[in-house]
C-alpha cells in the first residue's frame, strides 16, 4: 500500500444526531464566544437539518501528509462554527471522502458528494491535479466547489463559475509580492533553481517578470531535472556577480539540496531565499539544516508564534487547532504542521459561513445565490475568522489575495522579517467568472 | 566445538556485522534516507547474505538438519469447544468490521474496515502467522457459519464437499484471488474506500463460503482460499505448531523456527508460483514508487498525477513482476539441478520454493514497517469510535495521529536499520533452510549438492540487494 504513507488526525464523521449532541455539549461555550454570538438561534439550530460540507480531503496518496493537518484544522474550525451555533441557525456536517490525492478518484468524490452524500457544497481539495480534474464535475452538477489550493488555476480562468478560492493566495500573488523586498532588501541580481517541470517554471516565470519591475533581472535560470539526486554539479552554473539565490525544491532531494548547498558555499554565501513549501513540516532545528541559517522563505502564515503583537489571533487559531507556538502538534512536539497553508481551510469555512447567511442560504436550490453572494464580497478583515491576516477578494477571478511574510530562519527558527501588502501581490484580472451562466 | 554449534552461533553475528555502519568505519523519511551511507548498508548486508552462503557450503547440509533437532511439548491445548467459540469470534469480529465498513465514517482512515483489513489483517497478521502459527485456520470466517449450516443440515461439521475439487485445479483458485487481492490493493483506485472495500470484502467472503460448502471447508481452504494457503506456509516459520494426536488429543510444540519448513511436503507447481507471487506482489509494491520505475514510465515523481495515471503500467509491472520472479527462481532451481546431475527438476522446484518463505516474511516486514506505525494509530482511533458516534470505547478520545518519527533523522536511521536487519537475516534464514532442504533433496547423499546450490544462492543475494536497493531508493507516489 503506497499509502503509506498515510497521516492524519482523528476525523469526526458528523452525523446529524452527532451534531446535535455537541451542540448541546457545547452550549456553554457558545454562550461564551466572542466568535459569533449565535445563542439565540440555538434552539432553532436543534430542530434543523445540518448543512453538509462534503470534504474533499487528500487522506492518502501523495498529499497525505497535507491532507492530515488540512483535515486537523477544518475539524477545529467546524467545531467553533458549531459551538457559536452553526450556520443560518443550523449545525453544519463535515463529510469527508478520501481523494486519493487523484484527479479521477477526485471527480467521483465530487459526484458521490452531490448525489449519494447529498451535500450543499464541495470544499477543502489542495492538489491542482485534483482539483483541475475535479472542477468539471462539479460545475456539470452545478454544485460549489471551494478549493484550498494556492494554484493559479482558479484565477486563471481555466475552470468554472462553481470553483472558488476565497480563502487562499494563489502561487502567482504569493511569487509576485515577493519581489519588491527581495530586489530592495536582498540584491537585484538573482539566480534561479528549480525542478524542471511546472510548478518550478511558474516560480521562473512569476519571479523573473515580477523582479523585473523591480529593476532587477534573473541573472541564470538553473532547471534541475525531478529525478536528479544530486545537486553540486548545478552550483558552478551560479554566477559569482549573484546576489541573491532563489530556490523551490521540492521532493525527497530537498534535504540532500540544502546540505550540499552549504558545503558548497560555506559561509561566503550570496542571500538565499526559498518558499517554505520546500520544508513544510520538516523540523527546521534538525540537525542536516544548518545551512539554511540566516536564509530567507516565504510563508503563508508563519509557522513560529512572534509575539510581536503584530497578530493577536495567531494564538487563538494555534490553541484551537492544537498547535503550539513552534508549530508543532501539542500532543508531539517534534509533529510539525503544515501551518504555512493550513489556515486556509479555516478561512474558507468561515467565508462559506459568511457566504450562506447572506444568500439566506436554504438548501441546494440556493447554491447559485451562494455563488453570487461571495462573489459580492470584496474584503475579508483581520480577526478570528480570518487569523493569517486581512484579504481583498476579487469576485470576478474567485481569488483572493493577502499578506505574505517573508521569514528568516534564526537560531533554526523562522523569524518573520517582512510582511507584504496586498496591494504587492494584485495582478490584472484574467477572467470574469461572474459572465458564465450557472 | 561443533559445526551446527558454528553455523548456528556464527550466522547471528554476520547478520549483525552487516547492519552496524561503524563496522564499515565509516524532507521526509525518504529524504533522511538519502542522506544516509546507504551504499554500505547495502554492501554490508548483500555480503553478509554471500558470507553465510559460503560458510555454509563449507558446512554439510545434514548439519543444518541436526541443528534444527529438537522440540518443546508444550501443555496440550483444549479442541471441540474452545475452537467453535474462536470460530465464532473470528465470524463475528469480521461481521462486525462490514458492519462499520458499510455504516461507519466514510473517511476510510476513521473507519474500522480498511483499517483492521489493511494494517492489521493484511499487514499484521500475515506477519503475526510467522510467529505464533497458523490461528487463521480457526479464527477465519468461514469456519463457523460452514459448519453451523452443514450441522443445520444434518452432516458432520468437517467432511468433504457434494464435488472434488481436481486435483489440476487445487492452488489456481488461490493464485487468482491473491492476484485480485494485491491488484486491489496496490493498483485500483481506491482500496481503502470503506464503501468499495465492504462491498469487494462481502464479495471474497461469499467466494469463500461458497468454495467450502461445495468442496468442503478443509480443501479450499488449503487450495483455493489465497489467505489461508498463505498463512500456512508462513506459520511453518514459526516456532509454534499445535498437532492433533490420537484420541484427538492436541499438543503445541515449540521448536526453532523454520524447523517445520524442512519437514514440510513438497509444494505443487500452483503452490510454487503462489508463494512467488506472495512475494512478487510486495517486491513490486515496493518498485512501483521508486523514482526508478516511475522515470521509466515518463512519470514525474515529483508530481505524481495519481493511482489512475498509472492503473495501466502497474498491473503489467505486478504481472512483469510475478513472471519474472518465477522465470528467475525457475532457472536457478533447474541450472542447479542439472549441475547436481539430478533429473527430476520438477520435486525441486516445489521443494526449493519453501526456502524463499523467509525473505516473503522479511520483505512484507520491512515494506510495511512505517505504514504499520501510521496506521496503527488510525487503527486505535476508529476501534475507539467505529461507527462515528462520538464513542470512546477505548478511552482514546483526542488522541492525535503522528508521524514526527518518519521526520527526524535518528527515528529514520533506526526505522532504516530494522529494515536492513529484517532483509539482511531473512535472506540468510533463507540461505540456512535452502542448504536444509538440498539434503532433502539429495536423499541424504552429499554428492554434488554445493554446486546444485549455487544458482538458488546467487539470486538470494541478489535479492537481497535488490530488496536494500528499494529500501534506499526515492520514491514519490
Amino acid at each position: 500500500m503506497t499509502e503509506q504513507k498515510t497521516n492524519s488526525t482523528k476525523t469526526k464523521h458528523f452525523t446529524r444526531r452527532d451534531t446535535l449532541k455537541t451542540l448541546g455539549a457545547a452550549a456553554g461555550l457558545a454562550a461564551g464566544s466572542h466568535l459569533m454570538p449565535l445563542s439565540g438561534r440555538y434552539a432553532q439550530a436543534q430542530s434543523s437539518e445540518p448543512i453538509r460540507i462534503g470534504f474533499q480531503a487528500h487522506r492518502t496518496g501523495i498529499g497525505a501528509s497535507y491532507g492530515r493537518w488540512y483535515e486537523r484544522t477544518t475539524m477545529a474550525a467546524a467545531q467553533l462554527i458549531n459551538d457559536a451555533g452553526g450556520i443560518n441557525g443550523r449545525p453544519i456536517e463535515i463529510v469527508t471522502e478520501d481523494d486519493g490525492t487523484d484527479p479521477k478518484r477526485g471527480a467521483e468524490v465530487v459526484e458521490k458528494f452531490a448525489i449519494q452524500h447529498k451535500t450543499d457544497i464541495v470544499f477543502g481539495t489542495l492538489f491542482s491535479h485534483v482539483v483541475i480534474g475535479s472542477a468539471p464535475r462539479a460545475g456539470e452538477l452545478k454544485i460549489p466547489y471551494f478549493v484550498v489550493s494556492e494554484g493559479h488555476h482558479v484565477a486563471s480562468g481555466k475552470l468554472n463559475r462553481y470553483v472558488l478560492q476565497p480563502g487562499i493566495t494563489d502561487v502567482k500573488s504569493q511569487v509576485q509580492s515577493m519581489a519588491p523586498w527581495v530586489g530592495s532588501n536582498l540584491g537585484k541580481k538573482v539566480t534561479m533553481i528549480y525542478p524542471d517541470f511546472a510548478f518550478g517554471h511558474d516560480h521562473r516565470d512569476y519571479f523573473s517578470a515580477a523582479i523585473a519591475a523591480q529593476g532587477g533581472e534573473v541573472i541564470e535560470k538553473i532547471a534541475i531535472p525531478p529525478t536528479e539526486q544530486s545537486f553540486f554539479k548545478y552550483f558552478p552554473r551560479i554566477p559569482k556577480e549573484t546576489e541573491v539565490l532563489y530556490h523551490v525544491m521540492v521532493g525527497p532531494g530537498v534535504l540532500t539540496f540544502v546540505k550540499e548547498l552549504g558545503e558548497f558555499f560555506g559561509s561566503d554565501r550570496p542571500q538565499i531565499f526559498g518558499f517554505i513549501d520546500s520544508l513544510e513540516a520538516v523540523d527546521l532545528a534538525n540537525p542536516g539544516l544548518e545551512a539554511l541559517e540566516g536564509t530567507y522563505f516565504w510563508e503563508g502564515f508563519p509557522r513560529y508564534a512572534q509575539n510581536d503583537g503584530a497578530n493577536p489571533h495567531d494564538a487563538f487559531y494555534r490553541e484551537k487547532v492544537g498547535v503550539d507556538a513552534n508549530g508543532a502538534s501539542l500532543s508531539d512536539p517534534k509533529d510539525i504542521s503544515t501551518y504555512a497553508h493550513m489556515f486556509g481551510c479555516w478561512e474558507t469555512l468561515y467565508i462559506i459561513k459568511q457566504g450562506m447567511e447572506a444568500a439566506d442560504y436554504k438548501g441546494p436550490a440556493d447554491r447559485a445565490k451562494l455563488i453570487e453572494a461571495v462573489e459580492s464580497f470584496t474584503d475579508f478583515p483581520e480577526g478570528p475568522e480570518h487569523p493569517q491576516g486581512a484579504k481583498i477578494f476579487n469576485g470576478q477571478t474567485h481569488q483572493v489575495f493577502g499578506i505574505q511574510n517573508i521569514s528568516q530562519v534564526t537560531d533554526g527558527k523562522l523569524k518573520v522579517v517582512h510582511r507584504t501588502s496586498i496591494e504587492d501581490s494584485l495582478y490584472e484580472p484574467e477572467v470574469d467568472y461572474t459572465k458564465m451562466a450557472f | 566445538m561443533r559445526i551446527t554449534t558454528i553455523v548456528w552461533g556464527v550466522l547471528p553475528c554476520i547478520a549483525i556485522l552487516g547492519l552496524t555502519p561503524s563496522a564499515f568505519a565509516h524532507t521526509s523519511e525518504s529524504g533522511y534516507i538519502l542522506l544516509l551511507p546507504t551504499e554500505y548498508y547495502l554492501l554490508g548486508g548483500t555480503l553478509s547474505v554471500a558470507l553465510s552462503f559460503l560458510i555454509l557450503s563449507l558446512t554439510a547440509p545434514k548439519a543444518v538438519v541436526a541443528g534444527y533437532q529438537g522440540y518443546l511439548s508444550l501443555p496440550w491445548i483444549p479442541a471441540g469447544v474452545f475452537d467453535t467459540v474462536l470460530s465464532a469470534v473470528g465470524f463475528i469480529l469480521f461481521a462486525g468490521l462490514l458492519y462499520c465498513g458499510v455504516e461507519g465514517a466514510r473517511d476510510p482512515l476513521t473507519n474500522p474496515l480498511p483499517m483492521v483489513i489493511w494494517s492489521v489483517g493484511w499487514v499484521g497478521v500475515t506477519v503475526a502467522h510467522a510467529v505464533f502459527g497458523n490461528f487463521w485456520s480457526v479464527l477465519n470466517p468461514w469456519r463457523f457459519p460452514v459448519r453451523m449450516l452443514r450441522r443445520l443440515a444434518g452432516a458432520a461439521a468437517e467432511g468433504n464437499g457434494p464435488v472434488a475439487l481436481p486435483d489440476w485445479v487445487k492452488g489456481w483458485p488461490a493464485i487468482l484471488l491473491l492476484m485480485g487481492i494485491a491488484w486491489y490493493e496496490l493498483v485500483s483506485l481506491s482500496p481503502e474506500d470503506p464503501d468499495l472495500l465492504a462491498f469487494w470484502v462481502s464479495v471474497y467472503w461469499v467466494i469463500g463460503f461458497i468454495g467450502c460448502l461445495i468442496f468442503g471447508e478443509a480443501v479450499w481452504l488449503r487450495s483455493g482460499e489465497p489467505l489461508s494457503v498463505l498463512f500456512r506456509y508462513l506459520s511453518l516459520l514459526a516456532p509454534f505448531s499445535v498437532e492433533t494426536k490420537d484420541g484427538g488429543r492436541r499438543v503445541l510444540y515449540l521448536s526453532k523456527p523454520g524447523r517445520r519448513v524442512l519437514e514440510a511436503s513438497p509444494p505443487t507447481v500452483p503452490f510454487m508460483l503462489f508463494l512467488l507471487l506472495s512475494l512478487a506482489t510486495v517486491s513490486f509494491d515496493g518498485l512501483s514508487m521508486t523514482f526508478w520505475w516511475l522515470g521509466l514510465n515518463d512519470i514525474n515523481p515529483l508530481e505524481f498525477p495519481g493511482r489512475s495515471a498509472v492503473t495501466g503500467i502497474n498491473t503489467v509491472g505486478l504481472v512483469l513482476a510475478w513472471t519474472g520472479l518465477a522465470c528467475l527462481y525457475c532457472a536457478a532451481v533447474w541450472t542447479g539441478e542439472r549441475l547436481r546431475g539430478a533429473q527430476d527438476v520438477r520435486a525441486a522446484l516445489g521443494l526449493m520454493v519453501l526456502s524463499i518463505l523467509p525473505i516473503s516474511l522479511a520483505y512484507h516486514f520491512a515494506h510495511y514497517l512505517t505504514y504499520f506505525l501510521v496506521n496503527g494509530q488510525w487503527v486505535l482511533i476508529a476501534l475507539n469510535d467505529p461507527l462515528a458516534t462520538g464513542a470512546n470505547l477505548l478511552g482514546l478520545q483526542g488522541f492525535r495521529v503522528t508521524t514526527s518519527f518518519l521526520n527526524m533523522p535518528d527515528t529514520v536511521e533506526r526505522l532504516w536499520q530494522a529494515q536492513v536487519a529484517a532483509i539482511t537475516i531473512g535472506h540468510i534464514w533463507a540461505v540456512v533452510l535452502a542448504h536444509g532442504l538440498s539434503h532433502r533433496l539429495a536423499g541424504g547423499r552429499a554428492s554434488r549438492h554445493l554446486i546444485g546450490q549455487i544458482p538458488l544462492g546467487v539470486l538470494m543475494v541478489g535479492y537481497t540487494l535488490f530488496g536494500l536497493w528499494l529500501l534506499s531508493s526515492p520514491t514519490g507516489g
